[in-house]
């Protein structure tokens, strides 16, 4: 096979993890595909250590979550200045609060779950950076608190209110949703 | 809608792992593919020198090593030569022979050494005291400040 065919197949095989990883941490899709060609360029000069697959994914998820990171703390360097001191608390929770949260069994067995995935996209993609980029490595990538804080170069306070406001929004985008839905159905 | 009233975070926690784990993937846009390789084409027709290291071909790369080296050599030497050159210069001669008022500003300036080796001895606990209290101060503005940073910026 030649060289082309062979990127071709390889690309084919994790364009679609590339992408999702990349627009799950940046939540805009221009940028998710900005992303995953430079992650795809890189692939290709270690190509002759990736082609045989072993590793190849891992690989692939590595470069995809630094360069997002790596893209998004550039914005947010040039930003945050002037926006984040002003807003500390966009996203209204606190971490005291309780949050009501749909009962798994009903909402994961009795609702439809192609309705569910659209709330929860739709969910995460209203978060802010900075509650779902360690919301995803936490829940996607299975990093620890602790990784995700070193890699994100903040406090492992931080990382763990940011990531329970972020649970606490989607609760309670999901609860209203299926409540929303519910009133329509009966 | 039956509801759970997050009291601790676990039962919350897995709620949201569930759902966010059942997402599925999402397809890559069907241009990607293209837009790669127009990328790596684009990059193919860039001269060798502007490629990455890893494309140069091996005369260019060799001959690259081989100057670096010869040019930290050089600088070794030059180094090495240069030093001895330092230690044997008199520079006390060479700037009064350029600058008159050079005898001059160095008996002041021993004067004034000896004016503040005199000043030190005779106030000593008064000059240590000041350099505890400015010392002091400045360390509790960095904390101050460090604080004051963490708590508006970065513990949100």
């Amino acid at each position: 096979m030649s060289d082309h065919a062979a990127f071709t197949t390889f690309m084919r095989s994790y364009q679609d993890m590339v992408y999702t990883t990349a627009i799950r941490l940046l939540g805009n899709p221009a940028q998710a595909e900005d992303i995953s060609q430079e992650v795809f360029l890189k692939a290709y000069e270690h190509f002759d250590d990736l082609r045989d697959g072993e590793g190849a994914g891992g690989w692939l998820k590595t470069v995809t979550t630094n360069l997002s990171i790596n893209h998004l703390q550039r914005y947010r360097k040039r930003w945050s200045f002037f926006s984040e001191l002003l807003h500390r608390d966009d996203d209204g929770g606190t971490d005291e609060t309780p949050v009501d949260f749909p009962a798994p069994e009903t909402f994961f067995n009795d609702l439809d779950a192609a309705d569910r995935r659209e709330w929860v996209q739709q969910a995460l993609a209203k978060l802010p950076d900075k509650q779902r980029v360690p919301l995803v490595l936490y829940h996607f990538e299975d990093l620890s608190y602790e990784e995700i804080a070193q890699r994100l170069g903040v406090s492992l306070a931080k990382v763990k209110t940011d990531i329970l406001r972020a649970r606490q929004a989607l609760a309670r985008h999901l609860t209203q949703a299926a409540t929303e839905h519910r009133e329509l159905t009966t | 809608m039956p509801t759970n009233d997050q009291r601790s975070p676990q039962p919350l926690e897995a709620f949201v792992h569930r759902a966010l784990r059942e997402l599925p993937a999402e397809r890559a846009p069907a241009d990607l593919e293209a837009r790669v390789f127009a990328a790596l084409q684009s990059r193919q027709h860039l001269p060798w020198w502007q490629a990455g290291w890893r494309a140069w071909p091996v005369v260019p790369r060799t001959a690259v090593l081989a100057l670096a080296g010869a040019v930290v050599l050089a600088v070794a030497a030059v180094s090495l030569l240069g030093a001895e050159a330092v230690r044997a210069f008199d520079y006390g001669a060479w700037i009064a022979a350029r600058a008159p008022w050079w005898p001059a500003l160095t008996a002041a300036g021993a004067a004034l050494a000896e004016a503040a080796a005199v000043c030190i001895r005779k106030f000593q606990p008064w000059l240590f005291g000041l350099t505890v209290l400015v010392g002091g101060a400045y360390a509790l503005l960095i904390a101050l400040g460090s604080g004051l940073y963490r708590s508006l910026n970065l513990n949100r």
